[in-house]
């Protein structure tokens, strides 16, 4: 067209540059879409490992490596931690980010240095076991490195896991030990049963009605023998299992229940028994509870040997925090040289007693089935003994108080 | 060839019952043989040491032999043979394992604390009676003894 000057565009052009610049735009907006989502997934992967972060009940905390002036790394410090940090370690935050290990440990070597710093600089992640001494804990710990001199550690405090492995360790041994001393204990009546057995003939062919009659005896002694050991051990095994829980038994209740199963015995020997009259009030199974206290009666009257004015006390101290039972007599007392069997099954330390042993044993396996613990003193030789537990869940009657 | 002194063994055995079967079925070898017999691994110790009641050298003198159960109260056998060991005028002497338990470990740790032989009390009274008439031919008739 003819005319047009230079500045003027035609309105084809100005149309196609309308175009082009809805094209721009069009594509800035596109652009901004993208950038958008690119926003969004960001800001959901950056929620997802927050809430990761946040919620998980393993403490983790973020490091990056400190390097001296040669450029060799010497010292880690923390950047951040997550809330779980605290409940593994016991610190808190604000004392420990931004502070390099050796201020936060006290150490002059940052702790697992080697192991966290090679994992910073190779990028190879690695996971391990360990007992930290100035926390006195376990932990499992994992290391990754989520970037180039910087590492994440993922841990667990594993104290209580390591100590029931120590436990479970410990019963399996208890076990073996209790196999070992019953099939030993089974075997040996056996043993008896079947040589008289053969000696009956011997009688027989000699005419001897004397060693006849004695020799059965000697049978059925064994056979008896036998016959309570098995019972004693089902007893045993029994206790915990089936047991009815009570809550709140009063202790008197218990000790009348026993000492009327004692009382022949406790007669015979002329004791005095003194029970204490605070009001205990005691959880667990009131049968097991009352064959505790009949034993270790049972025992103290057994062995009062020579003593001319004996004595069997029943009562209870408050020691610290803890409440702790006591059964004390003023017999022959432990000698000490055997203490360490005396919770052992079947051992009997003077082998004229009555009985197969199993007292101490099932008196031991109630108390632990009640959490508690037993122990005893005793000086020997005529010195008395008494024997000290606890049992968990005791308390005293809300009305009196104890001085 | 044969031993024509009576031997004199120290039998500690906590079973009554036993003691008497091993005593009886010893009896048949015929050989001639003194022995005492103690209940429990301290009274083996006072024995054998010369103290609490057989402090009287008169009233404990020296076995050939010592025929031991391992399970026994207060002291038990394992420890008995340790201190046996151990001693300068008794450490050479013989003794015999006689117990109920078959246990590898039990054999192991007897051998470690040096018993001379292991036997382990049969549930068979032929085999017991046979035992005894064996241990009494070995023993007694042809080991020779070491002067203490």
């Amino acid at each position: 067209m003819a005319g047009i000057e230079n500045n003027e565009k035609s309105p084809k052009d100005l149309l196609l540059e309308l175009e082009k610049m809805q094209n721009k735009i069009d594509i800035l907006e596109s652009s901004k879409k993208e950038n958008q989502k690119t926003l969004e997934h960001l800001t959901k992967s950056e929620e997802k490992f927050k809430t990761l972060f946040e919620n998980i009940t393993e403490g983790v905390a973020l490091h990056e490596l400190i390097y001296d002036q040669s450029g060799k790394p010497i010292n880690y410090r923390v950047i951040d931690v997550n809330p779980a940090y605290k409940t593994h370690t016991g610190l808190d935050p604000e004392q420990i980010v931004g502070k390099s290990a050796t201020e936060i440990y006290g150490t002059n070597i940052p702790p697992y240095f080697e192991k966290f710093s090679t994992v910073a600089i190779s990028g190879k992640a690695y996971s391990f076991e360990t007992y930290f001494p100035p926390m006195k804990k376990h932990f499992i710990i994992s290391v990754v490195s989520p970037q180039q001199d910087h590492f994440a550690t993922v841990f667990e405090d594993i104290t209580q896991h390591k100590n029931r492995e120590e436990e479970l360790k410990q019963k399996n041994e208890e076990m073996a030990r209790f196999v070992y001393t019953v099939s030993h204990d089974l075997k040996s009546p056996l043993v008896t049963i079947k040589s008289f057995i053969g000696f009956l003939k011997e009688d027989m062919e000699n005419n001897d009605v004397e060693a006849l009659e004695k020799d059965i005896n000697h049978i059925h002694s064994a056979a008896s023998k036998m016959g309570i050991l098995l019972d004693e051990l089902l007893e045993l095994s029994r206790v915990g299992r089936k047991d009815d829980i009570k809550s709140e038994i009063p202790l008197k209740e218990i000790t009348d229940a026993a000492l009327e199963l004692v009382a022949g015995r406790i007669e015979n020997s002329k004791i005095n028994i003194i029970v204490t009259k605070k009001p205990i009030l005691l959880n667990g199974s009131k049968q097991r509870l009352i064959q505790l206290y009949q034993n270790l009666i049972d025992n103290a009257s057994k062995f009062m040997g020579d003593q001319q004015d004996p004595i069997i006390e029943i009562g209870f101290d408050k020691r610290d925090e803890d409440m702790v039972f006591f059964v004390k007599d003023n017999g022959s007392g432990i000698d000490l040289r055997y203490s360490h069997k005396i919770f052992d099954l079947f051992e009997k330390l003077d082998k004229k007693t009555e009985g197969t042993g199993i007292g101490l044993s099932l008196v031991k396996r109630i108390v632990e089935t009640h959490n508690g613990t037993i122990w005893f003193e005793s000086e020997g030789n005529g010195k008395g003994t008494i024997f000290y537990f606890t049992l968990e869940g005791t308390k005293v009657e809300p009305k009196e108080e104890i001085i | 060839m044969k031993n024509t002194e009576p031997v004199l063994i120290l039998f500690v055995e906590d079973d009554p019952a036993h003691a008497e079967i091993a005593l009886r079925n010893l009896g048949k070898s015929r050989l001639a043989n003194k022995l005492v017999h103690v209940e429990d691994g301290q009274l083996a110790l006072d024995y054998l040491f010369r103290q609490g009641k057989y402090a009287d050298p008169k009233s404990s003198p020296r076995p050939h032999l010592v025929l031991l159960d391992l399970r026994l109260p207060k002291v038990d056998g394992l420890e008995v043979l340790e201190k046996i060991r151990n001693d300068k005028e008794l450490s050479n002497l013989p003794v015999v394992i006689l117990t109920t338990s078959d246990a590898e470990s039990d054999i192991i740790k007897a051998y470690k604390h040096n018993a001379n032989s292991y036997l382990v009390k049969p549930l068979d009274f032929n085999n017991f009676a046979d035992l005894m008439e064996s241990f009494g031919f070995y023993w007694l008739a042809f080991n020779k003894f070491p002067t203490l």
